[in-house]
């Protein structure tokens, strides 16, 4: 389920921002014309499974995500682009390879389900072969981890006006708090789930504490780390906005709401501090590899990485060199998109001593022109989440 | 099983695609004249020498003791240069469902056949594209009343695509869905009104007729105002006639000699042409391969290495001096055999360039005789939608729509009568069983892998796929069904292995419909390291 929540996020942000291809490929459609119903598997009973489990948290009725994959109606006519999206490895938009050190969240969808997918939008769309009947399928936003222990919502409606397609916009949330909190996760609940795209939220002039995207999986530190509140602090909110296609000529608003979830001090007393190592510029030419790294300048346990793309890159690589020469792994993704960008949180927190050498290799795509045009990237760079040992 | 099926399923549904398209823009030196793939003496049939028994070698080398099945089949057409038969098989239980495939022959020197034949081979377990000990036998009876089964189609622009096996309303006109009956017939090349369920010669320029892809439906001799999907009688008493439509996409044989790819935008194609004195020449064509005028398009052209690189600055290429105004081309002296080319399109100023990579083992030669003045040779019918036709009409009398077969080509064409001709399916329900064991699996996946690498080399971009995919079912199933035979500290990298080599092989599928060597190359080394992973994986158990 939790990779059906991160394809059906990809989906959608990759559809809301590359419009001009999802239309395009619509309305090229006729590439199967060839295509007889040759696919063994059909909608009801082979697909529309896969696509509630792992798509549906976007791809719904009412959803993030421009259009529902839930019936067969809605879906079929994008099956070249389902197609598409699932051989590049754009949806779902779970880049973590298998060879990666286990991550929380984000369960990947297997090769075979992928393999249906494919087989299914290749072969013709077929709706049904038996008397199966998906049943309806609706959107139903929740906090992940429950009713948060504090909820902050804006203070108005944002409003983003006929004239614009996608804004990102910055709110500043006060709190109000007399007492220092630690926090162990924050979340969003959008307002309007149609033009969020996504969103940062931070402590205001502090730490990162969630990379909001529609669909993602809402992660608690892992004991003993946590981000620290102080009284008086503001909540920082940088929001997205992006319309979908049928609103863009629309004002659409949004009142969104930070939910924050408290947590015990830490026994050290020491909260979550993050480490960031700047690639010194462009990656390099496509299919080259390109490392950059920097060395922590003092012992930690690294409980999450942040990679933030310029661009979508064929595979990224993050080792930590210690002291003593030892590499140990600590993330390897696959596909990454500049447009996915999430927190990994390590299952297995590493420990790492002072001087340890921390090494990202890059790989760029071979072919960029089909990739869309994403408005919501990042300088090359790689930021460690840690607690100080 | 389901591995396997799966295959099958995308080879399904590529089949009729793969019959007209990839093997007709294959090698770039159509088998127009029937042939023989033997041998003795027949040298030009067979020039690629090495490849004949490289394809012999690969037979030679089956496993032994994989279960033996008899095949059966009709074949569609000889490519003298690859060694390869396209044979339209029937149901092989076990092995592979009825299909018009490639397949390579074992010692193609001791076997004759031409096109039309009917044979019958001995087939085994884990080769999908092996004929052995390959026999010309007698035709079989004629299937009565074998009807291909009816499809539902929307015919709305864009909407093409769909095709149902029932009833139902079009998803985005909401028109209802036109019911059809799809089936491969035989046209000739240039004169497309001359359709007929049988292969056979053109009536008009004596060519051989080549396999499309069309609409079956009954008609009448006096009234063409009938369209019934099922025969019948007519007002007078006679029985209707079966008469075809042309449909999007079922025709992608070069007309030029050339090799002849579709745009990813899916409504352009194109034909790339190397003929006599060493000019590069490109036709354009809409999705009914009908010619498209140039105006707008540009191109340049580079010749380009192995890799597929260019070698020097691309070079504009200026409109043709064809009738239909449907060329670009350019002379390129000095330019020696086998040609090397990479030419890029735009169809608009403000469009990107798309890539298309040619390799001409030979000067494309133009198919058939000269057709005479009178039937309107050349591509004369720009625009025009497709026209009804009627077994048997000839070119010169079928500019309009559904008319009676005239004398001249009826003596010919051998109309049909209703159930004459074994239905060939358009819709594949393969039940082939890859092998069970690790090691053949194993030496299975590297087979398929290895034909990948050799479809390239040769240049035969449209034949990637049935060999990628192909290798991709194997490692499916070597991951269902086997991974529990690795240690627990591989079956990361196999999973991985196999999620790449999945990936790859379907990008290689839709690269290699677009001709573009370029991008096929990162994807053919993608998926390649993926299949050398799992090698080494089980390699190293």
């Amino acid at each position: 389920m939790e990779a059906g929540k991160q394809f059906k996020r990809l989906m959608g942000s990759c559809v809301a921002t590359g419009l001009a291809i999802v239309f395009f490929l619509v309305a090229t459609q006729h590439i199967g014309a060839h295509t007889p119903v040759t696919s063994r598997y059909d909608y009801n009973r082979d697909v529309f499974p896969l696509f509630r489990d792992h798509c549906a948290v976007c791809h719904v009725e009412g959803g993030p995500a421009p259009m529902s994959l839930v019936t067969y109606k809605a879906a079929m006519p994008w099956a070249q682009s389902i197609r598409d999206e699932l051989t590049a490895g754009r949806m779902p938009p779970w880049p973590v390879d298998p060879t990666s050190p286990p991550i929380k969240g984000g369960y990947p969808v297997s090769s075979r389900d992928i393999d249906v997918m494919v087989v299914w939008a290749s072969g013709g769309t077929p709706e049904n072969y038996t008397d199966a009947k998906p049943p309806e399928v609706a959107f139903n936003p929740k906090w992940q981890l429950g009713p948060p222990d504090l909820k902050i919502a804006m203070e108005g409606e944002h409003t983003v006006p006929p004239s614009a397609i996608e804004e990102v916009s910055e709110f500043s949330l006060p709190i109000n708090l007399n007492e220092t909190k630690w926090i162990k996760a924050a979340d969003l609940m959008p307002g309007n789930p149609s033009m969020v795209r996504d969103a940062v939220i931070s402590v205001e002039n502090g730490p990162v504490l969630a990379l909001w995207q529609p669909g993602g999986d809402t992660i608690s530190a892992p004991s003993g780390a946590a981000f620290r509140l102080a009284p008086g602090s503001k909540i920082h909110l940088q929001i997205h906005y992006k319309k979908h296609f049928d609103q863009e000529q629309n004002a659409v608003s949004d009142k969104s709401t930070v939910g924050l979830y408290f947590t015990e001090p830490p026994p050290s007393g020491r909260e979550l501090q993050s480490f960031a190592i700047d690639s010194p510029k462009s990656a390099g030419d496509a299919g080259a590899s390109t490392p950059f790294e920097n060395a922590l300048q003092k012992a930690a346990r690294i409980v999450a990485l942040r990679p933030m793309l310029d661009r979508a890159y064929e595979s990224l690589s993050v080792d930590a060199i210690t002291p003593s020469g030892a590499t140990v792994p600590l993330l390897r993704l696959h596909g990454p998109r500049p447009q996915w960008f999430q927190r990994y949180w390590l299952q297995e927190p590493v420990e790492l001593a002072s001087g340890s050498k921390i090494a990202v290799h890059v790989t760029p795509l071979a072919d960029y022109s089909d990739e869309p045009v994403v408005t919501r990237k990042f300088p090359l760079q790689l930021v460690l989440d840690y607690v100080p040992l | 099983m389901r591995p396997s099926l799966a295959a099958f399923l995308l080879f399904a549904a590529m089949v009729v695609f793969a019959v007209i398209f990839a093997f007709s823009s294959a090698s770039g030196s159509p088998a127009r004249e029937p042939q023989q793939l033997s041998a003795s003496p027949a040298p030009a049939v067979h020039p690629a020498t090495t490849e004949s028994k490289a394809a012999s070698k690969q037979a030679a080398s089956q496993p032994n003791g994989n279960k033996e099945h008899t095949f059966r089949g009709k074949v569609e057409k000889i490519d003298g240069s690859s060694g390869m038969l396209t044979v339209s098989g029937e149901n092989v239980p076990g092995w592979m469902g009825p299909m018009t495939m490639n397949y390579h022959v074992e010692k193609p020197d001791n076997v004759t056949v031409k096109v039309g034949d009917h044979i019958t081979a001995k087939v085994y377990d884990g080769d999908f594209t092996t004929l052995h000990e390959v026999r010309v036998v007698a035709a079989e009876p004629a299937v009565a009343g074998g009807l291909p089964p009816i499809s539902y189609v929307c015919t709305a622009r864009g909407e093409e695509s769909v095709l149902e096996d029932k009833p139902g309303k079009c998803p985005q006109s909401g028109a209802p869905r036109v019911p059809v009956r799809i089936m491969t017939v035989y046209s000739c090349l240039k004169f497309e009104s001359f359709i007929q369920e049988t292969p056979g010669i053109c009536p008009v320029d004596k060519s051989e007729l080549v396999p499309i892809t069309a609409g079956l439906y009954f008609t009448c001799k006096n009234d063409s105002q009938i369209h019934q999907l099922q025969p019948g009688k007519c007002a007078d008493g006679g029985a209707r006639i079966r008469g075809y439509e042309r449909r999007p996409h079922g025709d992608h044989n070069p007309r030029h000699g050339g090799q002849l790819f579709m745009d990813e935008d899916n409504w352009h194609h194109l034909e790339g042409t190397w003929v006599r004195p060493k000019i590069f020449r490109v036709y354009f064509y809409n999705d009914m391969t009908q010619p498209l005028a140039a105006n707008g398009f540009s191109a340049r052209v580079a010749k380009s290495d192995a890799s597929g690189n260019d070698i020097g600055a691309p070079i504009p290429l200026k409109a043709g001096k064809t009738a239909g105004g449907n060329t670009l081309e350019l002379s390129i002296p000095g330019e020696a055999l086998p040609a090397k080319f990479t030419l890029r399109v735009k169809f608009k100023p403000d469009d990107k360039e798309r890539v298309f990579d040619f390799t001409f083992a030979d000067y494309s030669k133009e198919p058939g005789l000269a057709a005479p003045a009178s039937a309107g040779s050349g591509p004369s019918n720009t625009g025009a939608a497709p026209k009804s036709q009627t077994s048997g009409n000839s070119a010169a009398g079928a500019s309009g729509s559904v008319s009676t077969p005239n004398p001249t080509s009826t003596a010919t064409s051998q109309p049909q009568q209703p159930g004459s001709t074994p239905y060939v399916p358009t819709t594949i329900r393969p039940e082939e069983q890859l092998p069970t064991t690790t090691p053949e699996l194993v030496a299975e996946l590297a087979k398929r892998a290895q034909a990948v690498g050799k479809a390239l080399d040769q240049g035969d971009l449209t034949g990637l796929w049935y060999p990628a995919i192909g290798a991709k079912d194997v490692a499916l199933a070597i991951e269902e069904n086997h991974i529990s035979e690795i240690t627990q500290d591989k079956r990361p990298k196999m999973t991985s292995a196999v999620r790449r080599l999945t990936m790859a092989a379907w990008e290689i599928d839709a690269a290699g419909d677009l001709g573009n060597k370029e991008r096929l190359l990162p994807l053919y080394r993608d998926f390649s390291a993926a299949v050398a992973d799992i090698e080494s994986i089980y390699g190293s158990r």
